[in-house]
């Protein structure tokens, strides 16, 4: 009787970490004094994108009704314990999507190699 | 111990099903981030088409002068205080520079000039960087009357937009201005965000009296900056694995970071010697007690960040008067400012005790140093006593 408490309480257990975690998907806000901007995060077959819905740095205006789709990334999920791959030249640095909360995302970008950490918050 | 080991397992197993589950929410994603319009293909190079000035866009010449007061980012270094000090050094040229001290410098002026058939204006972005020195030239593309302001764009001259760009735009009836940049690493990607600085206009006796004296704004050309013919092919860098120049950049690299002995070597049309106005100024510093190895903060203001005591003024305003803020962090003791509008200027050295690299309590400096650099001139000034910690 035992054992079988023992391998139903397993069998829950793994069958609820098959769920994820809570999503990425949505829309999200960036938290930053030199622009605003507003992402959808949609993933799908294990890749992941981050389309500008809202984008004005001041000159720079980027709206969904555009025309154009604009994306910050739209990229392969490669891995999730590491933040770099390399190649042959040299090592080269990725995003990184760190859910803090359901709905706050800490984004790390590379621009010249050099990581730049925001927070974005789930927004309507 | 049967029950105790069946529980250990049972526990343990649980644990790692957890962990394994809790990880699911850090992602790293591969390559690169960069805004990308859907089927843009990197750094590919796009036509340059000059806007005529004759028929709309001169007046970027006035309305660029300033000292320009405000936040930055650059890459990913976030500067709370920032300032463009543009001045005229001729009638149709405006200077401006980030002297950064042991990081280096970066510069960018716009001038009247002739390119590709056009009256137009183009700028001149570039500096020195650990022994390297690279100077771009852009050309203006677009001037826009927006709702929300009058903006303009500079394209990279060789291979405009789709190698790298600035965007400028003055709001309407406010003395503000955003100034970014964007690129693209010479064509490695497709440009995006690199400067974003937004200001206010501060201090406009400064800029004033530079127009009043050239006699600034005047849709003239320069002697040394007509570009009727373009720029020269055979000086332009070509980038590894490019047969021709994809960007109107000249550059020059040497193990000293001498911008007198790189700028010839770089090929530039235009160096740091044909600069009509702009002057130099050697500090030199005494530490005293100061350990070498403790960064110094270096400020040349409007007005003095200090009293007669060496305590810092409690007179807030005077700070925004910083129009120059470079950081010594290479136990240096000498600094010699290069491009530098002439004028009166006061000298403050902070010794940066918290490491914060801005003036903190701790800082330790020194009563108010004033100095003059005349036009064209070298001044020099010795900064010693540098005991008073605040």
């Amino acid at each position: 009787m035992k054992k079988i408490i023992i391998i139903t309480s397993l069998l829950f257990t793994a069958l609820a970490c098959t769920e994820k975690g809570p999503s990425m998907e949505g829309k999200w806000k960036v938290l930053s004094s030199h622009y605003k901007a507003t992402y959808e995060v949609t993933e799908e077959n294990d890749s992941i994108k981050a389309k500008a819905l809202y984008y004005n740095d001041g000159t720079t205006i980027l709206r969904a009704s555009d025309g154009k789709d604009y994306y910050l990334f739209k990229k392969p999920i490669i891995n999730k314990a590491t933040s770099e791959t390399t190649n042959h030249k040299a090592p080269k640095k990725n995003i990184g999507l760190d859910l803090v909360h359901k709905d706050t995302l800490k984004v790390t970008t590379y621009i010249m190699h050099s990581p730049l950490t925001e927070t974005w918050v789930r927004t309507k | 111990m049967k029950r105790t080991i069946q529980f250990l397992s049972f526990s343990a197993l649980l644990s790692l099903l957890i962990i394994g589950c809790s990880t699911d929410d850090v992602r790293n994603i591969a390559r690169e981030t960069e805004i990308v319009p859907d089927g843009q293909i990197p750094g590919q190079v796009t036509e340059v088409v000059p806007v005529d000035i004759n028929v709309d866009g001169f007046d970027f010449m006035e309305k660029m002068q300033g000292h320009w007061v405000g936040n930055n980012l650059v890459i990913n270094q976030e500067y709370p205080f920032f300032a463009w000090d543009y001045r005229a050094i001729s009638p149709s040229h405006t200077f401006g520079i980030h002297e950064g001290g042991s990081a280096g410098n970066l510069f960018t002026s716009f001038f009247v000039t002739n390119y590709k058939g056009k009256r137009t204006i183009m700028a001149r972005n570039g500096g020195l960087l650990n022994g390297i020195y690279r100077t771009s030239y852009f050309v203006m593309d677009k001037v826009e009357n927006r709702e929300n302001g009058k903006y303009y764009r500079l394209v990279d001259a060789i291979g405009g937009d789709g190698i790298m760009y600035m965007e400028l735009r003055f709001p309407n009836a406010t003395d503000s201005i955003y100034f970014n940049s964007y690129t693209s690493n010479l064509g490695n990607r497709v440009p995006n965000r690199h400067m974003t600085f937004k200001g206010k206009r501060m201090h406009t006796e400064l800029a004033q009296e530079a127009a009043t004296t050239t006699g600034y704004p005047q849709n003239i050309v320069d002697q040394g900056l007509d570009f009727s013919e373009g720029l020269n092919q055979d000086f332009l860098y070509v980038k590894d694995g490019l047969t021709e120049a994809n960007s109107g950049t000249f550059l020059a690299v040497q193990e000293a970071n001498n911008v007198f002995e790189l700028a010839p070597l770089s090929g530039d049309p235009y160096i740091i010697t044909d600069h009509p106005r702009l002057g130099y100024l050697q500090i030199d510093i005494i530490r005293g007690d100061i350990p070498s190895s403790q960064p110094l903060l270096l400020y040349l203001s409007r007005d003095p960040f200090t009293d007669d005591n060496g305590y810092f003024t409690s007179d807030i305003d005077a700070y925004n008067t910083a129009l120059h803020f470079p950081v010594l962090s290479t136990e240096e003791d000498q600094f010699l400012m290069t491009y530098l509008h002439p004028g009166t200027y006061y000298v403050t050295v902070v010794a940066d005790m918290d490491d914060d690299f801005a003036i903190s309590e701790g800082d330790i400096t020194h009563s108010k140093r004033m100095v003059t650099v005349a036009p064209e001139g070298l001044g020099d000034i010795t900064i010693d006593n540098i005991n008073v910690q605040n």
